[in-house]
């Protein structure tokens, strides 16, 4: 499986990465803002996207928008500092699979994303 | 800017809870709590650390968030995420990822109406600082792992035009 991460912080892609991809993932890629995240999702087709909301150049809420209309079926969740209510219900609700929100532990990334997969395989 | 002239001012519950996200970061990211001193109100300029981060405040408040630590700890910080060996940019971005935390995770409390800035993040003091005018500072001492850092919360109801402090 594939992974793109998206996040403007270098210290948060890096710690995704090195908890995700040995057990999870094989091919990875990252990306710091919304824009570039689109260039690589074009590039790549990963079939699962990390993605920050507060980000410079393209915010996550629009990207995630971009992201379902190239590849409706990619599982998407958000991994954000942005802890009320209502901006998951957003992200949810406009198609992102899961949410997560910062400061996370490595055993809840690793559950976020293992439930994740689980629903889209049952469903 | 003298704190007696500010208009407006941080209710004290806007300020626990920012001091709520404070002690749950260290919970969570480090599992070694932090210290919370007791907040005061700013008068004079600001003590700035090594690393600083500023965050925009926009919507329902107004104003910015200013997290200043020292390197050592960031350092120690970056330590417990794995990356053990820190540069100058780990530090910035880690500077920057706490004062995003820290404001991003007040929205549980303040709502969507709380709109935050990516952070600008800086070393040293800058010759010009720009304040929220007409806004109360207020800062939260927080000493972790003997080390002592300062969040800076600047914002208010009222529309905050930047002036030079």
């Amino acid at each position: 499986m594939k992974l793109l991460i998206v996040d403007d912080s270098m210290i948060i892609r890096r710690a995704i990465e090195r908890t995700l991809v040995p057990s999870l993932f094989d091919e990875i890629r990252t990306a710091a803002d919304g824009l570039r995240a689109i260039e690589e999702f074009k590039d790549f087709m990963p079939d699962v996207v990390t993605l920050d909301i507060t980000m410079p150049h393209m915010d996550g809420i629009a990207t995630l928008e971009e992201l379902l209309q190239i590849k409706p079926d990619t599982k998407i969740m958000i991994v954000s500092a942005l802890a009320d209510d209502s901006t998951a219900i957003e992200a949810l609700t406009m198609g992102a699979d899961q949410f997560i929100c910062k400061p996370f532990t490595n055993e809840e990334l690793v559950a976020a994303v293992n439930e994740m997969l689980a629903f889209d395989s049952i469903s | 800017m003298s704190s007696t002239t500010a208009s407006t001012s941080l209710h004290q519950a806007t300020l626990s809870i920012f001091v709520q996200a404070i002690m749950r970061y260290f919970d969570r990211v480090a599992c070694i709590p932090a210290e919370i001193g007791t907040p005061f109100l700013l008068e004079g300029e600001a003590e700035l650390l090594d690393v600083t981060s500023v965050i925009g405040v926009t919507g329902d408040l107004q104003g910015c968030v200013f997290f200043t630590a020292p390197r050592p700890l960031l350092d120690e910080l970056l330590g417990h995420i794995a990356e053990y060996q820190p540069t100058d940019e780990l530090r910035c971005d880690i500077c920057g990822e706490v004062a995003n935390t820290f404001t991003g995770n007040v929205r549980k409390q303040l709502g969507p109406g709380f709109m935050i800035s990516v952070p600008v993040v800086f070393s040293g003091r800058p010759e010009h600082l720009l304040w929220p005018k007409n806004t109360a500072r207020y800062v939260i001492p927080i000493v972790w792992q003997s080390k002592r850092s300062l969040l800076i919360v600047c914002i208010g109801d009222a529309p905050a035009a930047l002036s030079a402090n």
